[in-house]
């Protein structure tokens, strides 16, 4: 590889273009491969779902008290990590912080494949899946209504509206590089396909004016949506009365946590297409220090909720919170308890070493054990509280079964099939953005360049 | 054609055409609805519709339960030919419409899935193949006319008609007859005959002493008549006014009845006569006697308190304070007998029970004029001689009929080897049990809900058997069958039945019975009412008469264990084992399920390094066992107890292969009256190292100081002070957010009272029977999965006396249902709008409209919801038993009580057809109706004259969990303890 900073304007900016370009050529055996075993998961995880629809909901884990389990925490985990997408791209846009520049586009793939790997679990935990649509308000021959007073329909409206939202600004930042690769590939297909998603964009000035006053606007109409949907999400939980559910730090601890589990996610997988696609000079130390420093304030927002609800439920004098805190740390699920609190609360500050944030591979296994740590805190607080709630006599405990196990695997296939198939045909890397950071190349080179 | 062209012209469509059009909708309507999750089965209408069955409307029929020990009568609820659910009949004395766990699982006894439908006999390969009831008769006439040597016929204990023609019926072919019961009481009839010259079994009068003190009777579970002395319990021991009567439980072990002891006193097994001897030598000595004390026991003055305290292991100030409670009360009763007084000296512990009672003035309250028919029992004596008999080749045919002996005589006596050496052995069981297995000819008997017959479980009481259905699978009774036979055998004697079937041999021997009237009215009027039921309850009191000295043997004292065997309130002594309702029935006490266990005391545990769930091996000098470890403190650690009813080899597909038979260990020695020693078993115990998950309901048995199951002071609910009482129905409205729901009509609530509430398990199985509750198996319960609508939750906190060094268990037990809360959490959160208020206060349950987030059960504070984690079988035919007027729920939806809505509707129908308000007391839930101790009560709350509005405004009513502010329907009343001291 060229020393990238030696290179003249105009090199750097086609190179740019070509490195873009080199991540949409056809697909090594190396992909391929990892493509097979990542179907092979998500076909076992559809056999897991389809083997539980046939049987009924008795062949995952469930027991009495415990009705929720790992399905609620994949919907969560994934809601979770869908979060920081939207925050890179649009509150950091908001924000001008540049070092957001290289890395949205992955982040903001990252939120729509997440959500649509979340969307599927409220469905696959009910009783009855296929009767799901049920939830929606229509007006339907059935006569009835929906019961707008339940978190459950509310997260039919959050989940959704922030499908939609983040779709269509994905899609939006999209348009301008898609109209670079039109420009440039070969096939007729994928001439076609390039074409029809580019929406005919020209890069007429008349456009880009109007194009960077919609993405302005689309920024300020997701960014409430950063904070609404966990807080619904959290209210699912905040609205009930159990112990450990029923309390007002929620809304903020749950958009903390996504928002920190999101950031985490990207470190993961920033890392290994770095390395892959050599994006070196595009997503550099500045792209990781940035999200290593608000991963340091998100985890100590929520390392200070950990601490906060122990606090309350000494403090409120509430003997049934008392309990459930007490038992959290202690009881049967302790382990899982000290897991999250080590791998969110503790693990995390080591990223206030610049050392530790510059390399990589720790920051790697730290952004891996906070995804653990993130999944077992939703673990935690749905499972833990159900376990032991105001009545002695319906204490149980839940274990989950290898269809739930099944199924979560598969989820994760699911979510790296859009990613692996995303690599390799959208812009991985914002063309237009990127350039924006870039110095200009002078004037009289100006027609060898694309856009 | 002409009309057509017509029609066609004008555009419109004509009746053809549109008929046309209707059936191609209709078609594709049955087509499509074929795609239903719940494809409907072929449906067949009446042709010729039966008299009396208007679809839709029930028919109830009287008719008995003939099982031991008492019999039950009761009334059989028949939809569309079939019955579906039986209450007791309120016509007669002994139950007074209550009904038991077991008389409610009967029915799952007439569907039982692996009832023989057709006769068996034994072919050449040794195999039982079906055939004909001509040709099973026939074979049995021709055995009986090759003149076999010492027949034989053992039965249950048969009474009435039935035992009568049994009588005749071995008179002819010239056979001995057993009547065999495992629980035959023996050493209560023995001594009374020492006692009062009457070999009988009598019948306590509890219900009015203010003092009770039971030896090991476990008189709510299956002492003698348990239905009918859980309503005298109740009326006993409630509060009357600003008093309350006192009960005492002397026993090794924590039963059921013990549970609900006022003071509860472990002691060591075989020891009760200790204890009695001792007692009456303290009131000797301090003269509290009211009559003279006879001198029957050699050296009373033995019996000290040091000595008594020694033998006994209870603590000398228990046992002068028990003395001077017992003769000081007014009235007063000890009661004794039974599995856990039988012992070597069974007979002597009731002499001094009844020595007790006579010299402390109490003699009164045993009534030998309504003498149980169990008085009637064969003296296992019989059985011994029988076996002798047997084993040497002496019986060349036998008959058995509603007994099973191979599973009950105890092992070592050997009966199943000696049963094995007769020639030609006959079933009449209509299960495969392990007797009937090894039989040569089997005829199927029908259910006591398909014949007829009677009972007289009490002497007087008569109660009519009437079959309440056609027989499910074409047959004839086993009465039906012999007196078919009977005149057919070629015998000596010259007795001949001259009725042709065995109801005109019933009403022959009703006749005598009718008095004046026509025979027709009268027979009209029993069939009816479900029999003859004795009305006066005069008796008179019972004369002590013994003066003959009892000498005492010395009890030898053992290292080892003492192996205490409880009988099951849930199968008795095992025969209704083969039942699934009955199976999945949680033991009050461990919560356990579908198996069987041992139950060992903590400390002893702890030393022995046994955990729960760990395989035991038990080993007495006669056999061995395995089975799991239950930790208790309720037990001494001298004890170890097993409960009898599993331990099947046979009998179908619920019953067999699970579970140990205690039985199986005991000594062949009888006790010094003839009777099984069911305590002769000495046992050491040591872990296999194989280890499984216990199953049972209830997991966590501490309440957590969260008061739930509440407890008052009797004190405190005597004392003058107006307690404030706060209305639980009004709740904290100030804290409300929401508008008030209007009740415009009704607002249907409920009462448990805690303290008469025995934890007895009818409730529960008359709720799965009423409400189409699915059983869902051993695997699937340890899953947490279990679906009863109304759980018994007990709890045992262990209160530690710092002074003896002693555990104190302090048991409560608290029926758990759907609490109908006025602010339901359940209600808002559920996104479909599948459960919500309906007018009634009643919290409903759409199925069809659940779609499944269970997120209301995550919400309720009482866990009460039941979730259908699959579709639930009713293997074939006990699907025949659901009950049309609920749904069944398909998998993947919610479930919970509903107040048994559907009689809600019935019975404002029936007020509405009758143009008058429905009054108080006329709905009825499932669980209140079969309640033998009238602790639920179910009515209106808007009615202020209401006896539910009452009992909640009761100093004693209290909401669960009120400070959550769900305001529930349901308000509980405190059970009362006695003041410590």
């Amino acid at each position: 590889m060229s020393d990238f900073n030696s290179l003249t304007a105009s090199q750097k900016y086609s190179h740019l273009n070509t490195t873009v370009m080199n991540m949409l050529t056809k697909p090594s055996w190396g992909w391929w491969t990892i493509f097979a075993i990542d179907m092979l998961f998500l076909a076992f995880g559809i056999y897991c779902f389809i083997y539980q629809v046939y049987t009924g909901l008795g062949v995952a884990g469930y027991s009495h008290p415990v009705l929720w389990g790992v399905y609620i925490t994949n919907f969560v985990f994934w809601v979770g990590i869908a979060h920081s997408g939207t925050l890179i791209s649009a509150v950091l846009f908001l924000f001008r912080a540049r070092f957001r520049m290289s890395i949205y586009r992955i982040a903001e793939a990252m939120t729509v494949f997440a959500v649509a790997t979340a969307g599927l679990f409220p469905i696959i935990h009910l009783g009855r899946p296929w009767n799901f649509y049920w939830l929606l308000p229509y007006p339907n021959q059935r006569g009835l209504w929906v019961n707008f007073d339940s978190p459950l329909l509310w997260d039919v409206f959050a989940v959704s509206t922030y499908a939609t939202i983040s779709s269509v600004f994905f899609f939006i930042g999209m348009i301008p590089d898609i109209a670079a690769i039109r420009d440039t590939v070969v096939g007729k297909v994928k001439k076609t396909f390039y074409s029809v998603a580019s929406l005919g964009w020209k890069g007429s000035s008349w456009e880009w004016g109007h194009y960077t006053r919609a993405y302005f606007y689309f920024a300020c109409f997701a960014t409430p949506l950063v904070i609404s949907v966990h807080s619904v999400v959290s209210w699912d939980f905040a609205m009930a009365n159990t112990p450990g559910w029923h309390t007002t730090i929620f809304p903020p601890y749950f958009v903390a946590g996504a928002i920190f589990s999101g950031l985490a996610m990207v470190i993961t997988l920033c890392i290994p297409l770095r390395s892959i696609f050599k994006l070196e000079d595009y997503i550099t130390m500045e792209n990781f220090n940035g999200m290593s420093k608000m991963i340091i304030l998100t985890s100590s927002i929520v390392f200070y909720a950990y601490l906060t609800e122990f606090f309350i439920a000494w403090y409120s004098g509430n003997k049934y919170e008392y309990d459930q805190f007490l038992y959290r740390a202690n009881g049967d699920y302790a382990l899982f308890y000290w897991i999250m609190m080590v791998c969110n609360g503790i693990v995390p500050h080591f990223l206030w070493w610049k050392k530790i944030r510059e390399n990589l591979k720790i920051l790697f296994i730290i952004s891996l054990l906070i995804n653990i740590g993130m999944w077992f805190e939703r673990f935690n607080i749905i499972v833990i509280s159900l376990a032991k709630e105001f009545e002695p006599g319906s204490w149980g405990l839940y274990k989950p079964s290898w269809v739930e196990l099944g199924i979560t695997v598969g989820s994760f296939a699911w979510f790296f099939m859009f990613f692996l198939i995303f690599v390799r045909t959208l812009p991985a890397l914002s063309i237009a953005e990127i350039k924006e950071i870039l110095p200009v190349p002078k004037k009289k080179q100006e027609g060898s360049t694309d856009e | 054609m002409e009309s057509d062209n017509k029609n066609n012209k004008n555009g419109t469509l004509n009746r053809r055409d549109f008929l046309k059009a209707l059936t191609a909708i209709s078609g594709a309507a049955v087509i499509s609805s074929g795609c239903t999750p719940e494809p409907l089965d072929k449906l067949v209408s009446y042709a010729v519709p039966p008299e009396n069955v208007i679809p839709g409307l029930a028919n109830y029929y009287s008719t008995a339960i003939p099982n031991s020990p008492a019999g039950s009568s009761v009334v059989v609820k028949v939809r569309e030919g079939r019955a579906i659910k039986i209450e007791g009949n309120s016509l007669d004395p002994i139950s007074q419409g209550a009904s038991s766990a077991e008389d409610q699982a009967t029915l799952q006894t007439l569907y039982d899935p692996d009832r023989i439908q057709q006769p068996l006999s034994k072919n050449n390969r040794n195999n039982l193949t079906t055939i004909t009831f001509v040709a099973a008769s026939d074979i049995l006439v021709n055995k009986l006319n090759e003149n076999p040597k010492n027949p034989y016929i053992i039965t249950n204990n048969t009474t009435g008609s039935y035992d009568r023609l049994l009588d005749s019926f071995a008179n002819k072919i010239s056979a001995k007859r057993i009547k065999f019961e495992t629980f035959s009481y023996e050493s209560i009839r023995k001594a009374n005959e020492i006692s009062y010259g009457k070999a009988l079994i009598p019948t306590y009068h509890i219900e009015d002493v203010d003092y009770l003190i039971s030896f090991g009777a476990d008189f709510l579970e299956t002492w003698l008549s348990p239905t009918e002395y859980s309503k005298k319990f109740s009326k006993m021991h409630s509060l009357k006014g600003k008093k309350k009567s006192k009960f005492v439980q002397v026993e090794p072990k924590l039963t059921l009845t013990g549970s609900k002891a006022d003071d509860w006193v472990p002691i060591s097994p075989n020891q009760n006569l200790s204890l009695v001897l001792g007692i009456i030598n303290y009131i000797k000595q301090n003269k509290l006697n009211r009559n003279s004390i006879p001198n029957i026991f050699d050296n009373l003055s033995y019996y000290s308190l040091a000595k008594t305290s020694e033998l006994t292991g209870i603590a000398e100030d228990s046992i002068s304070k028990i003395a001077k409670d017992f003769a000081s009360s007014k009235s007063a009763l000890a009661i004794g007998g039974g599995v856990a007084s039988d012992g070597l000296d069974s007979r002597d512990t009731i002499v001094a029970i009844n020595l007790l009672n006579e010299i402390t003035g109490n003699s009164d309250k045993i009534d030998f004029d309504n003498f149980l028919s169990l008085s009637n029992c064969s003296d296992f004596k019989e059985m011994t001689d029988f076996i002798e008999k047997a084993k040497n080749g002496e019986v060349d045919l036998v008959i058995v009929h509603g007994a099973n002996p191979v599973y009950n005589v105890p092992k070592p006596f050997g009966f199943m080897e000696a049963f094995e050496k007769i020639n030609f052995k006959v079933s009449f069981s209509n299960l495969d049990d392990e007797t009937t297995k090894m039989c040569d000819l089997v005829i199927p008997d029908l259910h006591p809900f398909e014949k007829w017959g009677d009972y007289e479980g009490v002497n007087g009481n008569l109660m009519l058997i009437q079959p309440a259905m056609k027989p499910l699978y074409d047959g004839l009774s086993s009465e039906e069958v012999l007196v078919g036979l009977f005149n057919r055998i070629n015998s000596k004697s010259d007795i001949k039945i001259d009725q042709k079937s065995f109801y005109e041999y019933l009403q022959n021997s009703w006749k005598a019975l009718s008095g004046g009237e026509s025979f027709e009215a009268f027979w009209n009027k029993v069939v009816k009412d479900g029999g003859l039921f004795k009305k006066n309850s005069n008796y008179s009191a019972a004369k002590f008469i013994a003066n003959n000295k009892i000498k005492i043997e010395k009890i030898s004292t053992e290292e080892r264990l003492n192996l205490y065997i409880t009988p099951s309130y849930r199968f008795y002594d095992g025969r209704s084992s083969n039942n699934s309702w009955l199976q999945e029935l949680p033991d009050l006490l461990t919560t356990a399920v579908w198996d069987s266990w041992i139950e060992i005391n903590t400390k002893l545990a702890n030393k022995l390094e046994i955990e729960e769930g760990d395989i035991i091996q038990i080993e007495s000098d006669f056999g061995k066992i395995e089975t799991q470890a239950y930790l208790t403190s309720a037990i001494r650690p001298d004890t170890v107890s097993i409960s009898l009813g599993q331990g099947h080899t046979a009998m179908g597909r619920y019953a067999s292969n699970r579970g140990v038979n205690p039985l199986d260990l005991l000594s062949p020695v009888t006790s010094n009256d003839g009777s099984i020693d069911f305590t002769s078993a000495k046992v050491s115990i040591s872990k296999t190292g194989k280890s499984e998950k216990f199953v049972k309901v209830q997991h966590s048995f501490s309440q957590e100081n969260r008061d739930i199951a509440q407890t008052i002071a009797l004190s405190a609910l005597t004392d003058d002070h107006d307690h404030h009482h706060d209305d639980h129905h009004g709740g904290h409205k100030e804290y409300d957010m929401y508008r008030e729901y209007d009740y415009f009509v009704h607002k249907w609530g409920m009462n448990i009272d805690l303290d008469k509430c025995t934890g007895c398990g009818a409730c529960v199985v008359a709720c799965y029977a009423e409400n189409n509750i699915p059983v869902v198996g051993k695997e699937q319960v340890g899953n947490g999965r279990h679906m009863s609508w109304l759980k018994l939750e007990r709890f045992q906190d262990e209160i530690k006396d710092e002074l003896l060094d002693t555990v104190r268990v302090d048991t409560r037990i608290i029926p758990q249902l759907c609490q109908h809360c006025e602010n339901a959490p359940c209600e808002p959160v559920c996104p479909v709008f599948a459960t919500y208020h309906n007018p009634e206060g009643i919290n409903m349950m759409v199925y069809s409209r659940c779609v499944g987030t269970r997120y209301c059960s995550n919400n309720c504070s009482y866990k009460v919801r039941r979730f259908n984690w699959f579709k639930y079988e009713w293997p074939e035919p006990l699907n025949l038993q659901l009950n049309p007027d609920v749904t069944v729920r398909s998998k993947g939806v919610m479930e919970k009580c509903n107040f048994c809505y559907h009689r809600i509707v019935q019975a404002k129908d029936l007020a509405k057809d009758e143009k008058r308000k429905l009054n108080d007391g006329e709905v009825l839930t499932a669980c209140q109706q079969a309640c033998s101790c009238d602790a639920i009560e179910f009515g209106d709350l808007n009615d202020p004259k209401s006896e539910v509005v009452k009992l909640s405004k009761d100093k004693r009513s209290y909401a669960l969990l009120e400070e959550l502010n769900t305001r529930p329907s349901i308000s509980y009343l405190k059970k009362i303890e006695w003041d410590k001291g």
